[in-house]
């Protein structure tokens, strides 16, 4: 989705009921609206300042999908946005990939002494992005620890998060329409326990995926707020020269 | 005439006689080497941890000259694996064991066996029975030899004895699994072992006046070929 972005909505309120003033208004009226108009300028100035500053400057539109926690191995697709070319012209695409692996392990010792038991986490989580390249994120964790002759334990977490970024400047075709683009995602976990001569070993894993698209564009609709910005300062002079007029 | 032949033969054979002799007895000194060999058993059982009762070596059977012992350890599992991932999956498993029996020298003689398997499963078919395209159960079997042998006075000492070696047996396994991150595994193993004891040891020495015996023979074997050769000439001088 686009971002909306601040310049139209800020300078929207300042306006609608004072843009037109009336023939009959009074002297008073319009210096206060000047002053108005003066105090008001800095600040839309700055509202202003964002879009029109430099002809060059870039926006940000983002774009999102996720896929909820699903027991591991698993294969899915995600449909992100495409970036609407009526908004400007996009510069480059920046896609994060976020992934969760979680395990829990539940153990019991079927020994008649204590035992570590050494649990082993890898799991993976690839994309394949349009274009053909694909951001894979790599888990590991561990969980040690020793349970006496007997006794059990369960609900052990072993959870990772990681993300990466890949930024893209050229062949950005796939990323533009009024429709989506896929991204094929594979979900893998895989693990090693180590334990005794005798014991119960059960092991769940699930894993997530979200993926975070940034469109840098320059906006398209960039001089349109110049006509605007030109008939405050006019009307501001008007004001200022009607006062004075009145004045002498 | 016979007389010169009769006597040459009988004088060949009292010599070769007397000859003989003294070979063999020159020979009787000599010690000989004998082997015992003692076995015991650990049956297979879970959490190995017992004693080994072995005779010690008598002294009264002779010189003992080395130890010679010898362990066999066995170990069996079952194996138990079932896939409850979405998707098909290679589970492996490994056990490992170590048998350690403890020497009357200190320290402990170690034999290691190991054993693996693994099953392609195919994705969880909806029930932990161990059984199905999800689910086996495996029988691993280990073996291991080692041995140990002791030739100083100081080592052999300790094997020696009208009492008994008392060698304490144990079992350690280790199992471990892999595959997908999602499933059930189990393990139960039994360990079990064999110890055999060669004492090799000489003979108590005999020993026998092997120098004297043969003269009185050899000297009487003379008097009766020459008394032979005495009674012919008697004989023939008679007739």
């Amino acid at each position: 989705m686009a971002l909306a972005m601040n310049w139209p909505r800020s300078s929207r309120p300042a306006w609608p009921h004072h843009q037109e003033p009336s023939l009959g208004i009074t002297v008073k009226t319009v210096a206060a609206l000047a002053l108005a108009t003066l105090l008001a300028a800095p600040q839309a100035q700055a509202a202003l300042m964002t879009p029109m500053a430099l002809p060059s400057a870039t926006q940000q539109s983002l774009a999102g999908a996720s896929l909820p926690a699903a027991d591991t191995d698993w294969t899915n697709t995600l449909q992100v946005q495409q970036f609407n070319s009526s908004l400007g012209t996009l510069n480059s695409v920046s896609i994060t990939l976020s992934g969760r692996v979680h395990s829990e392990f539940s153990a019991t010792n079927n020994t008649n002494g204590p035992a570590a038991f050494n649990n082993q986490l890898y799991g993976s989580l690839q994309g394949l992005l349009p274009g053909g390249s694909t951001l894979e994120l790599l888990f590991e964790g561990a969980d040690d620890r020793t349970l006496d002759g007997g006794a059990s334990y369960a609900g052990v977490v072993v959870e990772r998060d990681r993300s990466k970024q890949v930024t893209f400047t050229s062949g950005l075709s796939p990323f533009i329409g009024n429709g989506s683009f896929a991204i094929d995602l594979m979900a893998l976990a895989w693990s090693t326990i180590d334990g005794p001569s005798d014991y119960d070993m059960d092991i769940s894993t699930w894993s997530s995926a979200s993926v975070d698209v940034v469109y840098d564009y320059t906006a398209a609709t960039q001089n349109v707020p110049e006509p605007g910005a030109l008939a405050l300062v006019g009307l501001a002079l008007a004001a200022v020269a009607l006062t004075r007029r009145r004045a002498a | 005439m016979n007389l010169r032949p009769a006597l040459a033969a009988l004088l060949l054979a009292a010599g070769a006689a007397s000859a003989q002799a003294v070979t063999i007895g020159a020979q009787l000194p000599h010690v000989t080497s004998q082997t015992l060999s003692l076995e015991a058993s650990a049956p297979l059982q879970a959490n190995l941890s017992s004693f080994l009762d072995l005779a010690k070596f008598n002294p009264t059977l002779g010189t003992l000259t080395s130890v010679l012992v010898e362990l066999h350890g066995v170990f069996d599992s079952t194996v138990k694996m079932e896939n409850k991932s979405s998707s098909g999956s290679t589970l492996g498993a490994t056990v490992n064991g170590t048998l350690s029996l403890g020497l009357p020298t200190g320290g402990a003689l170690l034999a290691l066996a190991s054993a693996n398997t693994s099953f392609a499963a195919a994705r969880y078919d909806g029930t932990t029975d161990y059984a199905g395209a999800s689910g086996t159960i495996r029988m691993l079997t280990g073996s291991a030899d080692s041995s140990s042998s002791f030739h100083a006075p100081a080592d052999l000492a300790l094997f020696t004895g009208t009492d008994n070696l008392h060698l304490a047996i144990t079992g350690q396994g280790s199992a471990s699994f892999s595959g997908a991150s999602n499933r059930s595994t189990r393990v139960a193993t039994t360990t079990g072992a064999t110890v055999r004891v060669t004492y090799s040891y000489d003979l108590p020495v005999i020993t026998t006046p092997t120098a004297a015996v043969p003269e009185p023979g050899t000297w009487a074997l003379m008097a009766a070929g020459l008394g032979m050769v005495g009674l012919l000439a008697s004989r023939r001088r008679s007739r």
